[in-house]
């Protein structure tokens, strides 16, 4: 039971990195991120091509997956943020599926749908179980996300990133680079989900383009919506609830045996959809923002 | 390579023309309704999967079962789309596009759930191709380039000529103008949703015939169809037909020099190109 606990904190923790990192997209700046899976599963493969495939330190795979991560965010943000919200959700979304289908088809760089195992654990260190010291680094560095987000966001950065989001034409009229604080928030949150990928990675010791699928993104996109878009604290408090409650719906075999594996998890994806759906409009402050 | 050319030109209208199918509905509402339904080429795996309970389950003959198809896929998928669209009190377009990611996801794994996430096919016979020269079509293949050109025309002729067509322009236009004009906006959502819902799923009965049936035969779309919208200038939809010919032709045409899983990827490259230059589209001004 307790290495359960372990596991979902541990799980929680890698999570909560996404939805901090949205958070700052989306809650801070008002970027309607669709695709953030993709910088998180840009980090993980990274982490497992770099450390399998080539033997290099854990830390060269969460270096070059970061890199990876900012430059595919600049670049995805450089062509459409200057453009309607909606043209940069279709585009980061379409993104995230194309990183995906890249996954699955590069066989020679990523071993295509079989993934990649025997990615490097983390050793136990004196007696003290490897999975016990992994949530140790777990939190260690969403601490370190959190605090890195809510400086930023009290900081003069974080009120000028919220005058882009209430009213980008106000913000350009005094002078601010309305696109260059964008990409700023856009490339630091995708550098947070490269961290996650490389620390889910590490953890589970495997990766496939499976793993990577949008509904991860949209995970993070109900966690945020649960604590308050624009609330750091809400992202670490919706992340737990939501994970704790999908967690629960694994359970939900137990009490309706008839149904198999595909089935229950075909209704926690219809679960999702209405999820989304019920939250959104519950939770108006999704749509503070003006309408276009 | 003349003949391979011609051949993939071919293949390239024929995508084009499921493409149009889905995206002339798309580019209609998202000018109209002002949001992009995520959602929307989910309506043709309704309209596939009602056409293949139709004539596979219940054993209807294809033509029928395609009509009575796309009828239930009306009937599931218009008020679907009034009460997630329509009905709910939501104050922005962030938050339509979040509920069409939520429909979107539900829509597919109810069918998964009913039907099984195996793949279809229609109960039609195998067909032997016609050739014309180079060019080497099925019938049914000359039928969906023909329904995508009917479809088109009719959807223009009823844009351009009728009293609903000129509302449907107008509220892209200007929505409160429309309403204080004293027109009946809701009754012409109503026909909007109907136009969008009917296009995919006769798109989608097509895009069965001449591909699988399978929960994500529409999401799969979703980027070439996209782009086919956006190429075409959001909210004109005859746009949107010249857009799914440009996406369905680069598609294939990039077969010759990349890989052919990476289709999509040039329809992604063809999109995010035009936003970047072009953001109204080929067609618009600059």
């Amino acid at each position: 039971m307790t290495e359960y606990l372990i596991a979902l904190a541990t799980l929680i923790g890698i999570q909560t990195l996404l939805a901090l990192g949205l958070n700052l997209h989306y809650g801070i700046t008002g970027l309607v991120n669709f695709g953030h899976v993709a910088f998180y599963a840009i980090g993980a493969y990274s982490s497992a091509i770099l450390s399998v495939t080539l033997g290099w330190p854990p830390v060269a795979g969460l270096l070059v997956g970061v890199c990876l991560a900012i430059a595919a965010s600049l670049l995805i943000g450089t062509a459409t943020l200057r453009l309607r919200e909606d043209y940069f959700a279709i585009l980061t979304l379409g993104f995230s599926e194309l990183v995906r289908l890249f996954l699955t088809n590069a066989r020679g760089l990523t071993r295509g749908v079989l993934g990649i195992s025997d990615i490097p654990r983390l050793a136990s260190i004196g007696g003290v179980p490897s999975s016990h010291l992994y949530l140790l680094l777990v939190v260690a560095t969403v601490a370190a996300a959190y605090a890195i987000c809510e400086v930023l966001t009290r900081s003069p950065l974080g009120r000028t990133l919220r005058a882009v989001r209430d009213d980008d034409v106000a913000a350009a009229s005094l002078g601010k680079d309305v696109l260059a604080f964008r990409l700023t928030a856009l490339a630091v949150g995708a550098a947070i989900a490269a961290v996650a990928g490389t620390l889910s990675a590490h953890y589970i010791s495997y990766v496939s383009p499976d793993q990577f699928t949008p509904e991860i993104t949209f995970y993070a996109w109900m966690a945020m919506i649960i604590g308050r878009p624009g609330s750091m604290r809400g992202a670490l408090l919706g992340t737990a609830i939501l994970y704790t409650v999908l967690e629960g719906t694994r359970f939900a075999k137990d009490v309706a045996p008839g149904l198999g594996a595909p089935q229950v998890a075909a209704i926690r994806q219809v679960v999702i959809g209405l999820g989304l759906i019920v939250l959104t409009v519950w939770f108006r402050r999704v749509g503070a923002r003006r309408a276009v | 390579m003349l003949a391979d050319l011609v051949h993939l030109s071919v293949t390239g209208l024929l995508i084009g023309s499921l493409l149009a199918l889905g995206a002339v509905g798309l580019s209609l509402t998202f000018g109209v309704a002002r949001f992009a339904n995520v959602a929307h080429p989910d309506f043709m795996m309704l309209g596939a999967y009602a056409t293949f309970a139709l004539n596979v389950l219940a054993g209807w003959p294809f033509g029928l079962a395609a009509v009575a198809g796309v009828g239930l896929a009306l009937l599931v998928g218009v008020p679907i789309a009034r009460v997630a669209y329509d009905k709910l009190p939501v104050t922005s377009t962030v938050q339509l596009l979040i509920i069409s990611i939520g429909v979107s996801f539900v829509l597919r794994h109810l069918v998964l759930l009913l039907f099984g996430s195996e793949l279809f096919q229609y109960a039609v016979p195998l067909q032997r191709a016609k050739v014309f020269g180079p060019v080497r079509l099925t019938p049914n293949q000359m039928a969906t380039i023909l329904t995508a050109l009917v479809l088109a025309l009719a959807l223009h002729l009823l844009l351009s000529r009728t009293k609903l067509g000129r509302i449907l322009r107008a509220m892209a236009d200007n929505p409160v103008l429309c309403q204080i004009a004293g027109v009946d906006v809701e009754r012409a959502r109503i026909a909007m949703w109907v136009i969008a819902v009917l296009s995919a799923a006769v798109g989608g009965v097509l895009l069965g015939l001449n591909l699988v049936i399978q929960p994500n035969m529409g999401w799969d779309l979703i980027i070439p169809i996209f782009a086919s919208a956006i190429l075409g200038g959001i909210g004109n939809p005859y746009g949107a037909l010249g857009g799914a010919a440009v996406i369905g032709l680069a598609q294939e045409w990039s077969t010759l020099v990349i890989p052919s899983v990476y289709k999509e990827a040039v329809a992604f490259t063809v999109m995010a190109l035009c936003l970047l230059f072009r953001p109204r589209g080929i067609w618009g001004a600059k």
